[in-house]
């Protein structure tokens, strides 16, 4: 391999494989044996990195993979007539992207970086193929879409009746867990997403956010520096998080 | 009903009054009605580099802290009126602002009885705003509609499609209550006016209540009577209540609430802030001034802009008295 940036590059991609990426205990090949590791990074392709603000792919392109996060995060931005845009899902390491594409062969929404992010893809074709083969594979893939399914009916819950505090408390819950099943800390993380983005995701305004992040940090749940995070009191914020309607 | 009371009654006379309101010390009740200017104010402001609403929020904050200052210190707030509907440059932020200020001069009482009601034209409101209001405590919503005539289908159609989103919110979120307040205009024939309530009916609302266009900010209906009774009989078919003059309560769930809700503010001494606001204390009654300017200069003069009032019983000296 010639020793130029580009080669030193490519060369970093392909020494990334499932069986020493820290996050196989979480992806798809989580159930895998050994041996069947190597088969499955067999059809992965590896990226390059997308920069912050890059796409993944585009809302309504036709289907054809979906993709593990390795590293960074993502966002998912759903059009509809009249321009309105709903940010309809963030995506943390570990989590695959793309697959509410299959029903229709096509993406729903458009998926961008929100700072540098790696992602494995993996064709769709190649892992249905294989996923024949290996049925702790095609488990490990139906138990992620369940999981995206009850993701969806509790962001539903979320969206349908609870309070503006209730909506803030659940999604820093939310994340808190989402890093610590990570192995990361629960109690202190960086938000790689803007709060105007939070704030459609909740479907708050902008204001609504920067009110409750600051009653949040009076009430001694959270400290918040720019975009770093400390929960203080998760206890008292999963309590929050559970309750529904006005106080 | 409008406060008719004599010009003699001033400002000393309201200081008096909110003295004297400290021996019951009964829980606060706050009336804010905006905006505190005319539109073409704000031109002249802008025009002098000066911000229309830091100017207002001064002026309101001066006239709380005057308000205050004739208070016993623990006296907290249980209710909040925002009325007037919101003008349209008071965005979010400042939404906040004015809450945090209402906030620092009269702690919020904790408790579960707390009846915050904000007035808002449904043409300018989303739900994002009162998600936002929510946010900032408020748990009562008052739409202001002007009832179209029955020949407009295009605007009462427009007008539901406004309103129905917003009532579906205040359903969901558990906003205790949501009045839609109809403004009819008058003259107007008891058919113009009752054909266009049956199709809001059909919305369910909560509460209803119908004003005249001149007298929408009062209290009691100045409806003709003629009218006043096709409307309670329309009411009285589709399930509701009436609660006085041109206002109805749903029967079952919603009409407790109000009722409670009227219990808890006969039990508050109402403080009126902004122009034209009243203020209802045991001894008397007190109303600012309503043209912007005579508010404006009482309260940049330092004194309170009470324009008039009464007491309310025989025999009392006022405030020079000795």
């Amino acid at each position: 391999m010639p020793d130029t940036a580009a080669g030193r590059r490519r060369s970093l991609l392909h020494e990334t494989r499932c069986r020493t990426c820290s996050l196989s205990s979480l992806c798809l090949p989580l159930a895998l044996e050994f041996e069947d590791i190597d088969q499955f990074d067999a059809i992965i392709r590896r990226r390059p990195p997308l920069k912050k603000g890059e796409s993944l792919f585009r809302q309504d392109s036709p289907f054809t993979s979906v993709y593990a996060v390795r590293s960074g995060s993502l966002k998912q931005i759903t059009s509809e007539g009249g321009g309105t845009e709903q940010l309809t899902n963030f995506y943390l390491p570990s989590e695959l992207v793309g697959l509410d594409g299959i029903d229709e062969s096509t993406y729903p929404g458009s998926v961008i970086a929100l700072e540098t992010t790696t992602v494995c893809e993996i064709p769709f074709d190649r892992l249905d193929a294989l996923s024949e083969r290996l049925p702790e594979l095609r488990t490990q893939l139906y138990r992620s879409m369940s999981k995206e399914m009850r993701d969806d009916r509790r962001m539903m819950r979320l969206l349908s009746r609870k309070t503006a505090d209730q909506r803030l408390a659940t999604f820093f819950a939310s994340l808190s867990d989402r890093f610590r099943r990570r192995g990361y800390s629960p109690y202190s993380f960086r938000l790689s997403m803007s709060r105007a983005d939070i704030g459609n995701y909740l479907g708050l305004a902008v204001e609504t956010v920067s009110r409750i992040l600051g009653r949040f940090q009076q009430q001694g749940l959270v400290a918040v520096s720019g975009r770093e995070v400390n929960i203080l009191d998760l206890d008292a914020l999963a309590r929050l998080a559970e309750e529904e309607g006005c106080r | 009903m409008p406060v008719t009371g004599s010009a003699d009654f001033g400002a000393d006379d309201y200081a008096a009054a909110l003295n004297a309101s400290n021996a019951q010390a009964r829980p606060l009740s706050l009336h804010l009605r905006l905006p505190l200017r005319h539109d073409g104010d704000v031109r002249v402001d802008r025009g002098k580099g000066m911000d229309p609403f830091e100017v207002d929020l001064a002026r309101l904050d001066r006239e709380m802290v005057l308000v205050r200052r004739c208070l016993a210190p623990g006296r907290r707030l249980e209710a909040l009126h925002w009325s007037g509907s919101l003008p349209p440059w008071l965005s979010l932020s400042r939404m906040s602002e004015l809450v945090d200020r209402l906030a620092s001069r009269f702690p919020f009482d904790p408790g579960r009885q707390r009846d915050f009601t904000v007035e808002l034209d449904p043409r300018a409101t989303d739900i994002l705003t009162l998600r936002h209001l929510e946010a900032l405590g408020f748990n009562r919503l008052k739409l202001i509609v002007r009832l179209p005539a029955a020949g407009h289908l295009d605007t009462l159609t427009r007008l539901q499609s406004r309103i129905e989103p917003l009532l579906d919110e205040t359903v969901r979120m558990g906003w205790h209550s949501l009045n839609l307040v109809l403004v009819v205009p008058t003259p107007t024939p008891a058919q113009e006016t009752v054909a266009p309530l049956a199709a809001l009916l059909t919305m369910t609302p909560p509460r209803i209540s119908l004003r005249t266009e001149h007298h929408w900010q009062e209290g009691e209906s100045a409806l003709p009577p003629a009218l006043l009774a096709r409307v309670d009989e329309r009411l009285v078919e589709a399930g509701y209540r009436a609660l006085g003059r041109g206002s109805y309560a749903r029967q079952g769930a919603a009409l407790e609430d109000a009722l409670a809700q009227a219990r808890r503010e006969r039990a508050r001494d109402r403080l009126g802030l902004g122009t034209g606001a009243v203020s209802r204390l045991p001894e008397a009654v007190a109303c600012n001034a309503c043209a912007p300017r005579d508010y404006a200069a009482a309260l940049d003069a330092g004194r309170l802009a009470t324009a008039s009032g009464h007491w309310r019983h025989i025999g009392h000296l006022g405030a020079g008295a000795t």
